[in-house]
């Protein structure tokens, strides 16, 4: 080898060799470069955004996504949305980014600890104002830049060691936080796992790259290798902070991460505001001198661990009220084994004859989902028997959970058994829907079907596609609910209409375990169902419900051709869940309905006679 | 040079306490179902911002919506259908400043809760925050377009669904609103 390349060679091994060594060497970060640097960074964050927002970013004037006129309006008259009014008033929202200028320039430059705390802290209060006055249009960059500003005022303001460290715990464990976060979130969902992901998200215009979408759409193994390096890459890259010596690689990494994202995605502000997080990340990787507090992570460990051990709790009260405190059930022994509950709402004064209305929910739809529309039925004088079916807590699973054809036997079976000889009427929402209209040719003294936003088999791998319906995410929400994590679950907000009796009994059991567990097995068995082609009942009446007709028009159209020759009732002022307690619909569903009996009972009485007249 | 944090004065535990529970409410409320938000939804209600850390996750946005608009002139022709989008070419400042980016943004944000309120349906469309917002902002691209001489006599905006670049991609019409009719003023 020429001794110019060897010269080369060695100086390279050098380079690398110092490289390595300042790599994985553990940072040695003062407490004080920490909290200037943060401060630093918070502040460059606020004056891009302010200047952003002076050059024609704002949304807040005439005709625009923000309009404050049109917002004020709409906000209930509270000191806080006067103070909102204020902010957002043209001069002052003006001043208010020309002084976050002012503040931001200020901690850019040497100035003293009480005038930094001020200064952080005026951009944290700004930066909240406009979050507060302009929602529309800010991002998880807006977002850090605020935690970043607050947290840099807090541990600055009593110029205290133990608080100082306190704010770069926090910010050091937010950063570690957001990646694994973010990549434990992509391993539920199929366009991650299965390698699509960043082809998917560049070919848009508002996160993409037409040239970076090309690149990975014709190279699928490329786009697949990347995809899954991110969500990879998120989840390990916490790991780095473990022992402290790899705390550089992790910045760099996350560095390069947020450039990268900054040109091909447009995320510019990602890259500034994480830019914010990294002082700490150093600051608690570096050795200890003996004076760094360590407060912050026990006590956000003690506060979480507080409020998961009140969620089981919680989970424990509610699991034992839905056991013995609701209102029994009517039980009935199916011929398949599976044990039925039913609710009967009984007519005050209604005729014996009448036909009687069993009412089927759908998934994770218990009894008192169809309370109010019971109610209403025999309010008119008709018996309604509203189904429980197995599994759903407190009725203990059965076996037709794994099997469609096992479930809509069991609804005939159950018709038959509360009818007892008078004419049925079936209705079916959401999935009871098509469980009523293939339970119909077995039950006795049939006289018509309704449906309510039904589920079409034809359309049902919809359910999965287009809804939250994965199968993973139902996995993890049971097993969520089996740890006890209940009381995070939201509910639709629907369930705010019904009555509070109402509410607590459907909340206890959208909480419950076992209604995901139920749910997952009859969606998986409603997607193995098999058409049953000409042997489903034709409906009398098909409703849609406001709320899906206005966001789903293929619904909308199926509901019609369901309907056929049949009323085709779209019901506005309300949505898929709230069509059944909502009090006006509920009223216009169940005068429908009526409606519907009286005309199919007056054909049948027409018929006989006509049969009569005939005969010889 | 600025001074270094004093080292006298004991530390509050009202702050430790503060950012402790901010990090374990932020930790809290990160689950991949999105629907064991309850803490997030909770401290929202109070003002306090929690953040999201699950960017892009679990499903990321694959998809557009182009916000279309259609003019209607006193002797009743309608325009075809033209965009009002915002969408800006990438350029290398945007790694820095990006201040289109704001808007189009709000323009995604306002016709996804748009769509969830529509879902809802408890009253008059009209009546609903984000379509005053949605149907102010095409009117004024419209007023801009037409520099408020010779003004249509109304118009008419649509939400449409793509796959951005990618042209093969799906169609979804996801909203038409009704005609709206322009003033003068």
């Amino acid at each position: 080898m020429p001794p110019g390349m060897q010269r080369l060679l060695h100086a390279a091994t050098e380079v690398a060799t110092i490289g390595r060594g300042w790599l994985t060497a553990r940072p040695a970060v003062t407490r004080r470069w920490a909290l200037l640097s943060t401060e630093r960074v918070g502040a460059v964050s606020a004056v891009v955004s302010s200047i952003e927002y002076l050059r024609g970013a704002s949304q807040l004037g005439r005709f625009q996504l923000n309009d404050r006129d049109v917002v004020a309006g709409r906000r209930p008259r509270t000191w806080q949305s006067r103070l909102i009014d204020v902010v957002s008033a043209p001069g002052s929202y003006r001043m208010l980014h020309v002084s976050r200028l002012g503040s931001g320039v200020l901690l850019l430059v040497p100035a003293g600890g009480r005038l930094r705390a001020l200064a952080s802290g005026h951009l944290a209060l700004t930066s909240y104002a406009i979050y507060r006055a302009e929602p529309r249009g800010l991002d998880g960059a807006d977002e850090v830049a605020l935690m970043v500003q607050s947290a840099s005022c807090l541990g600055r303001a009593r110029g205290s060691r133990s608080d100082a460290d306190a704010a770069l715990w926090f910010l050091a464990g937010q950063s570690a936080l957001s990646y694994f976060s973010s990549g434990v979130a992509k391993l539920v969902g199929p366009t991650w796992t299965r390698g699509e992901a960043l082809a998917g998200v560049l070919r848009t215009h508002a996160h993409g790259h037409e040239v970076g979408w090309r690149f990975l759409r014709d190279r699928p193994w490329l786009n697949r290798l990347a995809t899954r390096a991110v969500v990879a890459g998120e989840l390990l890259v916490p790991l780095l902070l473990v022992r402290g010596r790899f705390a550089r690689i992790y910045v760099l990494v996350a560095n390069l991460f947020h450039t990268v994202n900054g040109f091909l995605m447009g995320l510019g502000r990602f890259t500034i505001a994480f830019g914010g997080l990294y002082p700490a990340i150093l600051y608690v990787s570096s050795p200890n001198d003996g004076t760094r507090s360590r407060d912050l992570p026990g006590t956000a460990a003690a506060i979480a661990s507080l409020a998961v051990a009140g969620s089981v709790a919680g989970a424990v009260v509610r699991d034992r009220w839905l056991r013995t405190g609701i209102v029994p059930a009517a039980r009935f022994t199916a011929p398949s084994g599976d044990e039925l509950a039913y609710h009967v709402f009984s007519p005050t004064d209604g005729a014996s004859d009448r036909p009687v209305v069993v009412i089927e929910a759908g998934l994770a739809a218990t009894a008192a989902h169809v309370r109010p529309l019971g109610r209403a039925l025999a309010s008119r004088g008709l018996t309604a028997v509203a189904h429980h079916r197995a599994g759903y807590p407190p009725v203990r699973a059965g076996a037709a959970a794994a099997d469609f054809g096992m479930m809509h036997r069991n609804l005939a079976d159950l018709a038959n058994h509360a009818a007892a000889g008078r004419p049925v009427v079936l209705v079916g929402h959401s999935l009871g829907g098509p469980l009523a209209l293939m339970a119909a040719p077995r039950v006795d003294g049939l006289l018509g079907v309704v449906v309510l936003d039904p589920s079409h088999l034809e359309h049902r791998h919809r359910l999965v596609t287009e809804t939250q319906l994965s199968s993973r995410a139902l996995g993890l929400t049971e097993v969520t609910l089996r740890c006890g994590l209940g009381s995070a679950l939201q509910a639709p907000w629907e369930f705010s209409l019904a009555d509070t009796a109402t509410r607590r009994e459907m909340l206890a059991a959208y909480r419950h375990p076992a209604t995901w567990q139920t749910l997952r097995a009859e969606l998986a068995a409603y997607l193995d169902a098999r058409d049953p082609g000409g042997s489903r009942a034709e409906p009398m009446l098909v409703v849609t419900s406001g709320g899906t007709a206005a966001v789903d028009p293929p619904q909308l159209e199926a509901d019609a051709r369901l309907a056929g020759t049949a009323r085709h009732l779209v019901v506005d002022g309300c949505s898929h869940l709230s069509m059944l307690w909502a009090e006006s619909a509920v009223t216009r569903i169940a005068d429908a309905i009526v409606a519907a009996i009286e005309q199919r009972s007056a054909t049948s009485t027409d018929e006989s006679r006509a049969q009569m007249a005939a005969a010889p | 040079m600025s001074r270094q944090p004093a080292v006298t004065r004991s530390g509050s535990p009202a702050v430790t306490i503060a950012l402790g529970l901010w990090l374990a409410a932020t930790a809290l409320s990160q689950h991949p179902v999105r629907a064991f938000d309850g803490v997030r939804a909770n401290l929202r209600r109070l003002g306090l911002l929690v953040p999201d850390w699950r960017f892009f996750a679990p499903e990321p946005g694959r998809w557009d919506d182009h916000v279309m608009v259609r003019t209607l002139a006193e002797d009743g022709t309608a325009t075809p259908w033209r965009s009002v989008d915002t969408f800006e070419p990438r350029r290398w400042r945007h790694a820095v400043y990006f201040p289109a980016n704001r808007t189009e943004k709000a323009l995604a944000d306002t016709v996804s809760v748009l769509m969830e309120r529509l879902s809802a349906n408890d009253g008059d469309i009209a009546d609903l925050l984000e379509y005053r917002l949605l149907r102010g902002f095409v009117e004024g691209r419209l007023r801009a377009h037409h520099r408020a001489t010779n003004l249509p006599t109304g118009f008419q905006f649509l939400v449409l669904r793509d796959a951005g670049y990618d042209e093969g991609g799906e169609l979804t019409l996801r909203l038409v609103s009704r005609f709206e009719p322009l003033n003068g003023g």
